[in-house]
């Protein structure tokens, strides 16, 4: 898939669930899978979740747009609960990402291995416009680098999340995040938690890019 | 696995349910905001549902070395902290009408409802108090739920706490752990939990809880101290006995079993062939080896009364309070808890506990819970 080049827009329109440029941006359908059970950490979620389903968001629509300096991502997906406030011990919220492959080769699946980081670009329900701008290594390693880079735009209704994830395309950072120029390409999944059906950490559903992401060229 | 593990012996005969333990902690460490509903320790009536309410039914632990999926307690089982009238009572009250004290609302739950409701029926009816910490367990079934390393056991004393920064709120250990003993807290978005007061550990002085007891029920000190009564009592002794051994997760707080007076019969005579509490129940709570327990302390009791020496009966009579601290007999006001929390210390700068002083209580000074120091 491609993240378009959009001539003109500042980061505020890139933001905009209603900025126009969007219905020119192609939206692609990414079936989602519940990650599975036995890849999951710990004993104690492995013997939790075996009989109990998760995974519960099945499809995602992911568009992207750029303009130079930014780059966001567009998700929308069917979703009859907006979990978005923690009143209770057992409330989750709703919660999605986008994984990047901080260098070529990173197991997206894996959320990284040793050696070969990941990007997570992390929104959360509760957290709001604040997203995480998360780097991993391997399941259980994913690490906050900063709650500044990462901006999100929310919106549910119809029973129906949209949401934009946006971030600087290069960032002056020694962490192992993904650094995004015109011309790159990489690998890139989803992931989404729904808060209703108890999800978070590796209860989720996933999506690993069957093609790669490629930034788009100005012209 | 830590090189030493600290570990806490409460003699629940001398319990008298005050509750001044639960008072001392939430005193010390649970006033913030988001903690209100938390209280690490906690003293409940048995029989009885406990706080959370029904937390034996919650499943977690380990059953056959597997994993137990347990259920996370909500804030109505735990039990609400209610907002009391208190401006209504203090301040204003309605005109020409008295106003008393009470909660908003109605609530029908709270972490010590049934207190002295009990078990058995007339003339037996039964009941004793289970005060209960963290157990800071030696397989601790919260610290293996955990996706995100960030509970831990402390090498030094295998002291189990929650790495807040590490945190972030998935609240698996609530579900792991069998004991229902860690709280969630929405402000922070973090998992919390007893610390066995650590900071107080790390300078010589027994957490709050055990200090200031009345009860002087409370002792501590290392598993592996002989010179102390920690090891006298769980390993010499063997009087001393975990709660839900069954649970899995070994836990290193013990309980000498509550003794169980005779039973009376249909005539109102006392039948010494019949227990009060019914074996079945104190195994059911503390497995199966409560009974020898209570044989230990029967005979160690009658030699007592015989005028024979019994070092179980000293130790647990505790004639000198320091005694039961296992070298952590250190007075809190003698240490300058300011400097030694370090000036970036989250805490450091609480003038009104805390760091500031100690536990022990101050001369009457009335604070409005609610109001924030
Ligand atoms: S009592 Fe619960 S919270 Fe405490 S160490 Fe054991 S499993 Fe963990
Ligand atoms: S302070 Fe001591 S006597 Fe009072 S309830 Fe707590 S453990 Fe029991």
């Amino acid at each position: 898939m491609k993240a378009e080049y959009i001539k003109n827009v500042d980061l505020k329109q890139l933001r905009d669930l209603k900025s126009s440029f969007w219905k020119k941006v192609q939206a692609n359908k990414l079936p989602m899978n519940p990650t599975p059970v036995a890849m999951q950490p710990t004993q104690a979620i492995r013997s939790e979740w075996e009989d109990k389903p998760f995974g519960l968001v099945e499809e995602v629509s992911l568009s992207a747009a750029h303009n130079g300096r930014f780059i966001a991502f567009r998700l929308e997906w069917k979703d009859p609960n907006q979990d978005a406030k923690r009143n209770d011990n057992s409330i989750f919220s709703d919660g999605a990402a986008v994984m990047l492959a901080s260098e070529p080769g990173a197991p997206i699946t894996m959320m990284g291995a040793p050696g070969l980081p990941v990007n997570i670009l992390y929104w959360r329900a509760d957290e709001g416009e604040t997203g995480r701008n998360i780097v991993a290594e391997g399941i259980g390693t994913s690490k906050t680098v900063d709650q500044e880079m990462v901006v999100c735009t929310e919106h549910w209704a119809d029973n129906k999340w949209q949401l934009i994830i946006a971030r600087p395309m290069k960032i002056e950072t020694k962490e192992s995040i993904a650094q995004l120029s015109p011309g790159e390409d990489m690998s890139y999944g989803v992931v989404i938690w729904n808060g209703a059906g108890g999800e978070r950490a590796g209860i989720k559903s996933y999506a690993a890019g069957r093609d790669q992401l490629v930034v788009g060229e100005a012209g | 696995m830590s090189k030493r593990q600290i570990s806490m012996v409460l003699d629940l005969n001398k319990c008298i349910g005050c509750n001044t333990c639960s008072i001392a902690c939430k005193r010390l460490w649970t006033r913030d905001e988001g903690m209100e509903y938390m209280w690490w320790n906690t003293v409940n009536t048995l029989p009885g549902k406990g706080t959370p309410k029904n937390w034996e039914e919650m499943g977690g632990g380990f059953r056959d070395g597997k994993a137990k999926p347990g259920h996370i307690p909500t804030r109505d089982e735990f039990g609400e902290a209610w907002a009391f009238n208190y401006t209504e009572v203090f301040e204003g009250g309605k005109k020409g009408k008295g106003s008393h004290l009470q909660p908003a609302g109605k609530p029908d739950w709270g972490p010590n409802w049934d207190e002295d409701q009990g078990g058995g029926s007339y003339p037996n009816g039964y009941s004793f108090y289970m005060p209960r910490i963290c157990n800071h367990c030696s397989n601790p079934a919260c610290l293996e739920a955990c996706p995100r390393n960030a509970i831990e056991k402390r090498r030094e004393d295998g002291i189990v706490t929650v790495n807040e920064e590490r945190c972030r709120g998935y609240r698996f250990c609530m579900s792991a752990c069998p004991y229902k003993k860690i709280y969630f807290n929405e402000q922070t978005k973090t998992a919390q939990k007893c610390i066995f007061c650590f900071p107080r550990i790390d300078q010589g002085v027994a957490p709050a809880c055990a200090r200031q007891c009345p009860g002087r029920l409370r002792f501590v000190g290392y598993r592996d101290d002989e010179e102390a009564p920690i090891w006298k009592l769980v390993e010499k002794w063997k009087v001393a006995i975990p709660l839900h051994p069954e649970y899995g997760t070994e836990p290193n707080v013990f309980y000498v079993p509550p003794l169980n007076p005779a039973a009376f019969d249909e005539k109102g005579n006392i039948d010494e062939s019949k227990p009060r509490i019914p074996d079945e129940y104190l195994i059911s709570v503390f497995g199966p080896q409560v009974l020898d327990s209570l044989k230990i302390l029967k005979a160690e009791m009658a030699k007592r009364k015989a005028g024979e020496p019994s070092e179980l009966m000293d130790i647990l009579i505790a004639y000198k309070w320091e005694d039961n601290f296992g070298g952590f007999d250190r007075d809190p006001q003698t240490i300058d808890w300011q400097m030694t929390a370090g000036e970036t210390h989250p805490m450091a700068d609480d003038s009104n506990g805390r760091f500031a002083g100690s536990d022990e209580v101050s001369p009457v000074k009335i604070i409005d819970p609610r109001a924030k120091a």
